[in-house]
């Protein structure tokens, strides 16, 4: 049923909003938590909240309203995770956890592998910083921190992923395979 | 970038152009806008109808009528060209079991604000509105205001005052939701100073035992306010915990009474909803629960104090039935206040009572201060039966304040009827005593 608009908003239609940006939205969510399913439900869960915004024409950047979305929910969504993960270690008395990908995802690509053995917070400031492309301030907007957090979860999760590349399996010519 | 970061910046855009979004993917989000719509469509329509229940006390409601909402409009999917389904079919079931707790800012403005019948409650209080906390006085003066970061749909789910607080030395356990994650928050207000910290230790936060994201339910204090407590349940069963706490906070660094987790033997289908922590004699005390599921009655978690000031749980959780007061049918939704049967002999904990259930029916909700006076309440203050899992009671002075965290709106109800609406929005109210 079309319906029109409420007036004193962006004449665009909603729908051409959800084109415009659910790609990319989508992407990321993946990014964030390895489950193209989940992310799904991330984003439109995301849509669903910028929606009575964007009626009121109270959102000036979709895009970076739904980044903002995005993340806090794949946040909610890791550290869900990152609880199951802490709690079968415990049973099987290994702390390093279980491996969230199989070992084929691994084969394929070591740097996707490592990343999700990152902590969340990390793993989000590294995803935003590297395929978001976004500064330093911009993520740290984005994860409601300070630019001095990013700056350390960054660092951190830059030093971690050398780590974790040469413990995954070193690659031959790539940096932090040969360290 | 150095030769890492190149790496790692070309590995995220290969592994996100893996990914194409599903066509289906515009219906869920249609599906999310209505379900949020439909939270908020109850709205006020008035409560003219008196309820009449056979040999009881039957006491009309005061509020007038009141406007129906504005409902939002649907979105114009007609760009969508990768769906053929009607995108107005709201009744399609939705695949997200998560409780939608977010406060919908298209929601109906609050009918108190202007209308007739609002009022205040006669002691300071507490309240709780999406990412707001608000501390008003006795006279509904507002002392203090803050606010959750806005963004990442920061909001506080539930609130508790601890005991002996005041207005000028306030403690209050706060569950919150912030960047998708619960957490609980101390709220602390001394002389005129607030602030609102996180509680990072895993010993004292919600969640960080367990498998998976737990459902969460309190928290309740002690009545003395030396221990906290809350509900956790998931596929692994569902626990108790308690955590000490101090003028320092949480934790009192004591082995017996810094934190103790209890296994509950509940039907894990018994979502409980922590309601509150009472004494029913020294020493012997009962934590209160209704279900998520509404039954009809509630739980009763009974705990003694030992010696060494631990925490022991006696065995197995106790249900109660709703007394046989012929105060209609219906599954509770809250309880507040507490009696306890003049008796002697038997466990104090077997006499103790609420004073008030606010429970539903064919005739609407309606609130009976028991034995058996019922008070219907007004039409739209709680959702409908089938969702209705954010309904609370608490009792300020001698009158009941009834509301729902998805209307978000209150009524002060007492007898001979309901007196009013707080001025809201207000999704939860804890009173400072």
């Amino acid at each position: 049923m079309l319906q029109v608009v409420r007036a004193g908003v962006d004449e665009r239609s909603f729908a051409s909003v959800f084109n415009a940006h659910h790609a990319r939205a989508v992407r990321l969510a993946y990014l964030l938590t390895s489950d193209a399913d989940q992310a799904e439900d991330i984003v439109s869960e995301a849509f669903a909240k910028v929606y009575p915004r964007w009626r009121r024409g109270e959102v000036r950047d979709v895009g970076a309203y739904l980044r903002r979305a995005v993340a806090n929910e794949a946040n909610s969504k890791l550290r869900r995770r990152y609880l199951e993960r802490r709690e079968a270690g415990r049973r099987h008395g290994d702390e390093r956890g279980v491996r969230l990908v199989a070992d084929d995802a691994v084969d394929r690509d070591v740097v996707w592998a490592a990343l999700q053995q990152l902590p969340q917070r990390q793993r989000a400031a590294v995803v935003l910083r590297y395929y978001e492309d976004l500064s330093e301030a911009d993520t740290a907007e984005v994860l409601g921190v300070s630019v001095g957090t990013v700056k350390s979860q960054v660092s951190r999760g830059l030093s971690r992923l050398g780590e974790l590349l040469d413990d995954l399996g070193p690659v031959a010519g790539q940096p932090g395979g040969d360290r | 970038m150095d030769p890492l970061e190149e790496r790692l910046s070309r590995s995220l855009e290969e592994r996100a152009g893996d990914v194409e979004p599903t066509p289906a993917l515009w219906q869920r989000v249609d599906r999310r806008i209505a379900r949020r719509r439909r939270a908020v469509v109850l709205g006020w329509v008035g409560a003219t109808a008196a309820a009449v229940l056979v040999g009881l006390a039957v006491i009309p409601p005061l509020l007038p009528d009141v406007g129906v909402p504005e409902v939002a409009d649907a979105p114009d999917v007609a760009e969508d060209p990768d769906t053929g389904e009607d995108p107005d079919d709201s009744s399609a079931p939705d695949d997200d079991a998560d409780a939608d707790t977010d406060p919908d800012p298209d929601g109906p403005s609050s009918p108190a604000g202007e209308a007739p019948g609002v009022v205040t409650v006669p002691e300071p209080v507490l309240t709780a509105a999406g990412n707001e906390l608000r501390v008003l006085d006795a006279d509904g003066e507002e002392v203090a205001h803050l606010e959750l970061p806005e963004e990442g749909g920061s909001t506080v789910r539930e609130i508790a005052v601890r005991p002996g607080s005041t207005l000028e030395d306030l403690t209050a356990a706060v569950f919150t939701t912030a960047e998708g994650m619960e957490d609980l928050r101390v709220l602390r207000l001394v002389d005129g100073a607030a602030s609102l910290e996180v509680v990072e230790d895993d010993r004292y936060r919600p969640g960080a035992t367990g498998a998976g994201q737990p459902w969460v339910s309190g928290p309740v204090w002690a009545p003395d306010g030396t221990s906290l407590a809350w509900v956790e349940q998931d596929a692994g069963g569902s626990r108790l915990h308690t955590i000490g706490w101090d003028d320092d906070g949480p934790g009192t660094g004591e082995p017996a009474t810094d934190n103790a987790t209890f296994a509950l033997e509940t039907d894990p289908d018994d979502d409980l909803v922590l309601v509150d922590w009472v004494e029913a004699s020294p020493d012997s005390y009962v934590l209160r629960a209704v279900t998520r599921e509404r039954g009809e009655g509630w739980v009763h978690l009974p705990l003694t104090r030992q010696a060494d000031g631990a925490w022991a749980q006696e065995p197995g959780a106790e249900v109660r039935s709703m007394p046989a007061t012929g105060a209609g049918e219906g599954p509770v939704l809250a309880l507040a206040g507490t009696s306890l049967a003049d008796a002697d002999g038997g466990d104090a904990t077997e006499q103790l009572s609420p004073a008030w259930v606010v429970r539903s029916g064919s005739e609407g909700p309606v609130a009976v201060r028991l034995p058996d006076t019922v008070v219907p309440l007004p039409e739209g203050l709680l959702v409908p039966e089938a969702d209705a899992s954010g309904a609370w009671a608490v009792l300020v002075g001698e009158e009941l304040v009834v509301g729902d965290r998805e209307v978000a709106q209150a009524a002060v109800v007492g007898v001979p009827g309901t007196r009013g609406l707080l001025e809201g929005p207000v999704e939860r109210l804890a009173p400072i005593r």
